[in-house]
């Protein structure tokens, strides 16, 4: 490692604070512990460095541009501040002063939350991926600019910072480098959590600046409104696919059936992240069988956004938070469902379930619940004719952070796995449930695909759970099963958690080195039935 | 000795006021969304992290929570810092001493305080008292060495943390460094007057009997000493972040366990109102509605389409 700054280094005029070094992250196990071998991390050409702010780490999330003149600086600096001051107000920033307050008066700055910190550790401890780096960050700029005796008793208290273009550009960057799993407050002894700071960086970055991560505004929460789906499915293009996926069931299980659409009088509206309809079919398949064996009496929907829960809001901006969220809320009103069931989305579970809880009054409060909870039921109740031994593989489970940490939902997803696979294939990671590492792609950054992030995303916030699921099904719990021709599956109830498995295996290729996949669990249930007569899971379609 | 006990009375004062206005601000800030995190204290049979979301139709069933469980990890929590003990043992093994002495600091004031109402209502807190009276002396006196000791120890190895772990030492500020000082004064300068002046805190008893009863009490230089750092310490105490057992109570109670769902709460549900109501001035393309603009016009205006 080159050098680790310092916090009043943020401001520093340099054209880049840090260059990560893939050598000195933190090592991984077999096969991937020789440093002299690790992949390359993808570096912005020279073009792209004179246009876009790469000047935290080199590397872009937000591809703000460059200034051009010192106004235009001055000008940033100044919007920053004063959307800062507003985090402060009990109008602007309401639904989360409370927990601001506490978080900004009482860091004892212990430290505890940094090696709970799976960007910190996975990147070699790189300083300024510390969480308390970032929030140090904001309270010192708050101290500086809004409290009583901030600019006088600047040096006492830290409040010395010096806030130019560049603290702001690289706090901007910097709040794209916290997945917000909230592993750091469950660390915290005084319970501080630093997501939480993240997350109101970027509020004041969007609500005051309009700035945000084209993958989740432009082209996340206002495509999503606008078109009905950030994947920018209409809803015609849902009916086509729907139509296609049940062909595709029929072909795969032998199975024809019509899937409910917008069915008056359903007791369950199902809502998937539309993610899976366009990269995983065999997701809501899976759904679309067990629902029909099970009987249950549910409906998809293709009003607009009632076909993808996701809601990336959570991540950046109430506003566009509580639109979401209150749209989904009026598509289920308007089918007169009993209950929402949300699909294996991590995210989804937690915006509709608990965080968008309080902003539903009155008839909005339409109950909503888990598909794992839901699943577990039915797996349960003996709804499906059940052969483990088809499962015949060794599975590992990864904990989304929304639903497990953040929602108490730990234990009926090992019930369903435990219930489909044979005694002895399902092996812990270690740590889970509530201890869980995030997957790497949290907070949106599983989604967010543009220039050299991924590469970022893959090697950094990534390395510690692709380390535990190589430790899973590592050489110390069974000598030979890293063997690349024994397919593993790491069971991701989460279409984000998903998509990050996706990209740190291709990144390490680790598909064909250890034979390691991933899949929902939904899709896990149905290969387990004894229904049909070919597996539904076939390792080598999709690899 | 009347400018110290005022010192003393304006130190309870600004202590107490101030410490309540701290309070009454966290407890008075406008509803907020969920923000839990698990495992959560009231859960039952939930010891791993598990919420009442994983009961099926969860919202039909009533809720099981356990204000039993709740005292019990506020307790182990309280007493044995138990967060700080499982991430960050090696400073545990510091901050231990430090935050254990305090509550024994704060027991052996309670008894000073006992003690001197005793001596008020004509008892004789004395090591060659009745059995009791010598308890009290004795008591005070073990809680005031050991405490003192503890916070001393503590707040050197703190200070020591801060001076040679890396992590540690590039977040601490000025002000850091100078509250374990001023501790470690306040503390040090108790012990020595123990040691060397009065080893049974007779002195400071009876400046507490005459705090209690509005007379002037002479001190030896040294707890006039303690005395004056002690006070100003009270003082000062309210502006920091040292005030985090008011912090954490709030971060646990009202953020970190507060998983209570809106369907069952009315007082919720009425401050929805009121918080839609508020006015919003975020000035984003996306919000953008113009002065006057509401929170329910900004969050529904799409929505209404």
């Amino acid at each position: 490692m080159v050098r680790q700054p310092g916090i009043k280094d943020i401001s520093e005029l340099s054209d880049q604070l840090v260059e990560l070094d893939p050598k000195e992250l933190m090592p991984l196990p077999y096969p991937y512990d020789d440093r002299d071998t690790q992949a390359d991390l993808k570096k912005l050409t020279e073009a792209q460095r004179q246009r876009l702010e790469a000047s935290l780490d080199g590397f872009t999330a937000l591809q703000l541009a460059i200034p051009k003149t010192k106004e235009e600086e001055d000008e940033f600096v100044r919007q920053f501040v004063t959307g800062v001051g507003k985090l402060l107000s009990e109008d602007d920033n309401w639904a989360f002063l409370g927990p601001l307050m506490l978080r900004l008066d009482y860091c004892a700055k212990c430290q505890s939350c940094a090696e709970a910190c799976q960007v910190f550790v996975g990147s070699g401890r790189q300083e300024i991926y510390r969480p308390n780096y970032r929030s140090e960050l904001l309270r010192r700029i708050i101290k500086k600019y809004y409290s009583p005796g901030g600019k006088l008793l600047a040096k006492f208290n830290g409040a010395d910072i010096d806030v130019n273009y560049k603290t702001v550009a690289r706090l901007a960057e910097l709040a794209y480098r916290c997945t917000l799993c909230r592993r750091c407050a469950a660390a915290c002894p005084i319970g501080v959590g630093n997501a939480m700071i993240t997350r109101e960086i970027r509020k004041v970055f969007s609500q005051e600046m309009g700035i945000a991560p084209t993958e989740l505004h432009k082209g996340g929460t206002v495509k999503h409104l606008a078109t009905g789906s950030s994947t920018g499915m209409t809803p015609a293009a849902f009916a086509d696919l729907v139509e296609f996926m049940e062909d595709e069931v029929e072909e795969k299980t032998g199975m024809r059936f019509k899937w409910p659409i917008d069915k008056k009088g359903a007791d369950i509206l199902l809502i998937h992240n539309a993610g899976e309809f366009m990269a995983w079919p065999e997701n809501p398949e899976a759904f679309a069988i067990l629902f029909e064996k099970a009987g249950v009496n549910y409906t998809l929907s293709s009003e607009l956004l009632g076909y993808d829960a996701v809601n990336y809001g959570l991540w950046y901006d109430d506003v566009q938070f509580a639109k979401v969220a209150l749209k989904h809320i009026a598509v289920a009103k308007k089918l007169g469902v009993k209950k929402i069931i949300i699909g294996e989305c991590g995210h989804a579970h937690k915006a509709i379930t608990v965080v968008a809880d309080r902003i539903l009054a009155g008839d909005n409060q339409i109950p909503r619940e888990s598909s794992y909870t839901f699943l577990a039921d039915l797996v349960e109740r003996g709804l499906f004719k059940l052969d483990p031994s088809r499962n015949n593989f060794p599975t590992t489970l990864h904990d989304p952070c929304n639903v497990v940490r953040l929602m108490g939902i730990v234990d009926p997803q090992r019930r369903v796995v435990r219930a489909v696979t044979p005694p002895g294939s399902f092996r812990e990671m270690t740590p889970h449930g509530v201890e869980n590492y995030c997957c790497g792609g949290g907070s949106g950054f599983a989604i967010m695909n543009a220039l050299n992030f991924p590469d970022w995303r893959n090697a950094v916030s990534g390395r510690m759970k692709f380390k535990q699921i190589l430790e899973a099904f590592g050489p110390e719990l069974a000598p030979d099963v890293l063997d690349p021709s024994q397919p593993k599956y790491v069971v991701a109830p989460c279409s984000n958690c998903k998509g990050q498995m996706r990209g740190t295996f291709e990144y390490f290729d680790a598909t064909a080195k250890t034979g390691i996949r991933y899949t929902g669990m939904v899709e896990l249930i149905v290969n387990a039935m004894t229904d049909f007569e070919k597996p539904f899971l076939n390792p080598e379609e999709e690899f | 000795m009347w400018a110290l006990q005022g010192l003393t009375y304006l130190a309870v004062l600004v202590f107490v006021f101030f410490v309540a206005r701290r309070a009454a601000r966290y407890a008075s800030a406008p509803m907020h969304l969920r923000w839990e995190l698990y495992p959560v204290a009231h859960e039952v049979d939930k010891e791993y992290g598990g919420s009442f979301m994983e009961e099926m139709d969860w919202w039909t069933k009533p809720r099981r929570t356990s204000f039993f469980n709740t005292i019990k990890a506020m307790a182990i929590e309280i007493l044995f810092v138990k967060t700080l003990w499982e991430n960050s043992r090696k400073l545990w093994y510091v901050s231990y001493p430090f935050h254990g002495g305090l509550y024994v600091v704060i027991a052996y004031l309670a008894l000073l305080v006992l003690g001197s109402l005793v001596n008020l209502f004509g008892g004789q807190v004395a090591a060659n008292a009745d059995w009791w009276q010598a308890a009290l002396y004795w008591l005070t006196v073990l809680a005031g060495v050991v405490g003192m000791v503890a916070v001393s120890v503590g707040c050197l190895g703190l200070l020591a943390m801060r001076t040679f772990s890396d992590g540690l030492r590039r977040y601490s500020t000025p002000a850091d460094y100078f509250n374990l000082v001023f501790i470690l004064a306040v503390a040090v300068t108790g012990l020595y007057g123990w040691a060397v002046v009065d080893p049974g805190f007779s002195q400071q008893r009876a400046f507490v009997v005459g705090l209690l009863s509005l007379k002037a009490v002479a001190l030896s230089p040294i707890f006039v000493a303690n005395a004056t750092l002690f006070a100003l310490f009270l003082t000062y105490l309210p502006f920091t972040h040292m005030t985090h057992f008011v912090g954490k109570f709030f971060n646990y109670h009202n953020v970190r366990w507060d998983d209570t769902p809106n369907a069952s709460s009315q007082a919720n549900q009425r401050a929805l109102g009121e918080a839609l109501n508020k006015p919003i001035s975020w000035p984003a393309p996306h919000i953008g509605g113009g002065a006057g603009q509401k929170w329910v016009d900004a969050v529904t205006r799409e929505v209404n389409k």
